[in-house]
């Protein structure tokens, strides 16, 4: 899988370089600002960009822009934005402008490498990527009625997985359980929360995380 | 000055006595136009009455102007054709009177430019206007003998001053007066309607009735200059002549109404000035003594600025700052000095008659008003200036936190994010060769940097929230509901994007209101943030703990509010 890494901080990029390379990636541009970025990603074709979300000039939402221009000017390649910020309206926002193929990882993240490969796998295989600490904040909020206590355990456990943007099969070999079993939870929780099972990955993750953020 | 002006009071007054004695007890032995009918004895009387008059009301009323002087010895002129044309006077007398007689014309038109305004070519050539009279009038006598001129009327009497008659060039001199007679009459036209046209509106309101005869004046002495040269000889008994006269007399009597009412107008304005305390009340509401004064003096665009000498500034009734403009064609200034200090200007137009009177009028009618108002304007002056310098230190201590922020961030963040990586490393080349006791102390690190970095984004959230100034007060608040201990649902937010100073208010004002409520036991919250008027309101139901000083400082420092009733705290924020 070709790869292409942007962040400011020099150690930083140079570490997820070494670790991808490590892990057999082939990291064909590296690049410390939005411009850098975009220039990498004209040229070296990759397959997924990996993108600090606060880059220079402002130290912003940098990352936000760059995953708009490259999944608008260059719909094949996969976006995965690292971030600092432990927000679902960072997230959601990535979610509502890019249909499919981005991720949204905490930076901390990266340097697991095992990780750092599912993500980049699954965004490689149209799927969406959203860091489990901010799905568990979502599923673990406390709430007046919760909604979610008409869900079973297993059907929480799955619900937040489906958040995180895992395919039903993605989940029945996390759960260590048949496809069909998973695909019945799914079903029960759809059904249970009143939500309108989507078959597309991209939207299934939008509607929950939506459900979640504002119940 | 005084002096003067008690000379020409009681100069005038003897002057009008002893006119109207032998007018009014010899019309048969008068010949004049005022002689002619009742009517024209009115006219001529109304005339140089009215002028007399009112010269004596401009020189009470304003001791230092020299246009009561004028007024004065223009009336005395008009009526010098009156002892000119008196049967068997004598003839120095009536020499005299006709010597006097064509200083009127100069003397008319000086009025106008008194109180009208005029530039300095106009000046120049009212002093032009002088000169030829003196000159032309003086040198008719010279030459002129009315018992031999076969077109004499009111003047066939001997000639003091003759030296030697002259009838041609007599002629020739007389012509030319009556030419710059109706020079002077179309300039009078001219002038006066230009005036008019160009005047600001409120002074054409205060001057119409000076300007108006005065262009009838204007158009009456042309005529007769035209009369003259068309149709001699002059004569009372021609209708022509008469109704000319007819309309120069009254031109002249409107003309003095017009300047007696400037002043009369004037002192009305002073009355009401002095009324002043009483109107403005006890207590007058800020910004109150310039529509005062607006009325008094009737000019509408008269505005009152208080110099403040601390901050070296001039503000209104209101304590805003102005910045009072340079006195021009369009705008005069008039100080208010105190013990030598200026203490306001007012900025009114310059047609306003007598603003040095207006000022001593309200030096001392209305100095408790004045006084009272330049206080609370120096009051409300610093107290902008107060809710200005709060503001900036909230402001200074946002931009402050956001770079503490941004340095927890991309500095501290960033070296426990190596140290993690290093860790990462060490832990994959110590591989299964390091041991069980290594391979667990590094794990523990581990989990020490993971630590260490949520605290780091806790405490750099806590400082700044990036999400607020990126997304607005909803992601923002429903990220504080996200992490609150207790149940915190979001009602309706107000989705339009506010300024960043109220935003970050209202989500502090939020925040800290969740902490209090958590604290005192509160079990569950709402809130709402909705947009009234041109406030924003966040509503936090289900407590009423007071907010901390820090926030009620900042919402204060906004000129907002915290209302707290049972189970609801209230904060309003003015969005600027």
């Amino acid at each position: 899988m070709r790869v292409v890494v942007a962040d400011d901080v020099m150690i930083t990029r140079e570490g997820i370089v070494h670790l991808l390379r490590g892990a057999g990636f082939d990291v064909v541009g590296q690049a410390e600002d939005l411009d850098g970025l975009l220039r990498a990603v004209t040229l070296d074709t990759p397959d997924v960009a990996i993108v600090d979300i606060r880059m220079p000039p402002t130290h912003t939402d940098e990352g936000l822009v760059a995953a708009y221009r490259i999944r608008s000017e260059h719909p094949w390649v996969g976006v995965l934005v690292l971030s600092q910020y432990v927000e679902p309206a960072y997230a959601l926002k990535l979610l509502e402008e890019h249909p499919g193929r981005v991720g949204y990882l905490l930076k901390e993240r990266v340097f697991d490498v095992a990780i750092l490969i599912d993500a980049l796998r699954r965004i490689g295989d149209n799927e969406t990527v959203i860091d489990p600490t901010i799905i568990a904040r979502l599923v673990g909020r406390y709430r007046r009625r919760d909604p979610l206590d008409r869900l079973t355990e297993r059907e929480r456990e799955v619900l937040g997985l489906i958040a995180e943007g895992l395919s039903n099969a993605a989940i029945a070999r996390r759960l260590v359980v048949t496809e069909r079993t998973v695909q019945a939870h799914t079903t029960q929780i759809f059904q249970k929360l009143q939500l309108e099972a989507n078959p597309d990955s991209h939207r299934r993750v939008m509607a929950v995380v939506t459900y979640l953020q504002n119940r | 000055m005084r002096v003067l002006t008690r000379v020409t009071v009681s100069l005038a007054i003897v002057l009008a006595g002893i006119t109207a004695l032998p007018a009014w007890r010899s019309i048969p032995w008068v010949t004049s136009y005022g002689a002619t009918s009742p009517i024209a004895m009115v006219a001529q009387f109304a005339a140089g009455v009215g002028l007399i008059a009112a010269g004596l009301l401009w020189a009470v009323d304003r001791p230092t102007e020299r246009t009561g002087l004028l007024l004065a010895l223009a009336g005395t002129a008009w009526f010098m054709p009156v002892w000119t044309g008196w049967h068997n006077g004598p003839a120095g007398v009536r020499t005299a009177a006709m010597l006097i007689q064509p200083a009127f014309l100069p003397l008319v038109c000086h009025v106008v430019v008194s109180i009208c305004g005029g530039g300095k070519r106009l000046r120049v050539a009212l002093t032009l206007l002088y000169v030829l009279a003196a000159t032309l009038t003086f040198a008719l006598l010279l030459v002129t003998d009315p018992l031999t001129d076969a077109g004499c009327w009111n003047n066939c009497t001997e000639n003091v001053l003759l030296v030697t008659s002259q009838p041609w060039l007599a002629r020739m001199l007389a012509g030319t007066w009556t030419g710059v007679s109706v020079a002077a009459g179309l300039t009078l036209v001219g002038g006066s309607l230009w005036r008019l046209r160009t005047a600001t509106r409120t002074a054409r309101r205060l001057l119409w009735l000076v300007i108006v005869p005065a262009s009838v004046l204007g158009v009456s002495l042309a005529a007769h200059g035209i009369a003259l040269a068309a149709t001699p000889p002059e004569s009372p008994n021609d209708p022509l002549y008469a109704a000319i006269f007819q309309l120069e007399a009254w031109s002249v009597a409107a003309l003095a109404a017009g300047a007696a009412s400037s002043v009369l107008r004037a002192r009305l304005a002073r009355r009401a000035l002095r009324n002043l305390t009483k109107e403005l009340g006890a207590a007058p509401t800020p910004g109150s003594l310039a529509p005062v004064l607006a009325r008094a003096t009737g000019d509408p665009t008269l505005e009152v600025a208080y110099w403040l000498p601390a901050s070296h500034r001039f503000v209104n009734g209101l304590g805003e700052e102005v910045l009072v403009p340079a006195a021009d064609s369009r705008r005069a200034i008039t100080q208010i000095v105190r013990d030598g200090e200026p203490i306001a200007v007012i900025d009114h137009d310059p047609a306003l008659v007598d603003p040095g009177g207006l000022v001593q009028a309200i030096g001392p009618a209305a100095r408790v008003a004045i006084d009272n108002e330049r206080l609370q304007a120096e009051l409300l002056d610093q107290l902008a200036e107060l809710k200005s310098s709060q503001i900036r230190i909230v402001e200074t201590s946002d931009v402050e936190r956001r770079r503490l922020e941004r340095n927890l961030h991309d500095a501290a963040q960033q070296a426990v994010l190596t140290l993690s990586f290093d860790i990462r490393l060490a832990i994959a080349a110590a591989g299964t060769s390091g041991g069980r006791d290594l391979h667990q102390l590094m794990q523990r690190a581990m989990t020490a940097v993971q630590d260490a970095i949520d605290q780091l984004r806790q405490l750099a959230h806590g400082i700044y929230p990036a999400v607020l100034t990126e997304f607005g007060l909803k992601p923002a608040l429903a990220s504080l509901a996200d992490t609150a201990p207790i149940p915190v649902e979001i009602g309706t937010i107000a989705s339009a994007r506010l300024p960043p100073l109220v935003e970050r208010t209202a989500y502090l004002a939020a925040a800290d209101v969740i902490d209090q409520a958590v604290s005192a036991g509160t079990h569950e919250l709402t809130i709402a943030a909705k947009a009234a008027d041109r406030d924003l309101v966040v509503e936090i139901r289900g407590t009423d703990v007071r907010p901390t000083t820090p926030i009620s400082d900042r919402v204060g420092a906004l000129g907002g509010q915290i209302v707290r009733t049972s189970g609801i705290v209230r904060v309003r924020i003015p969005c600027g």
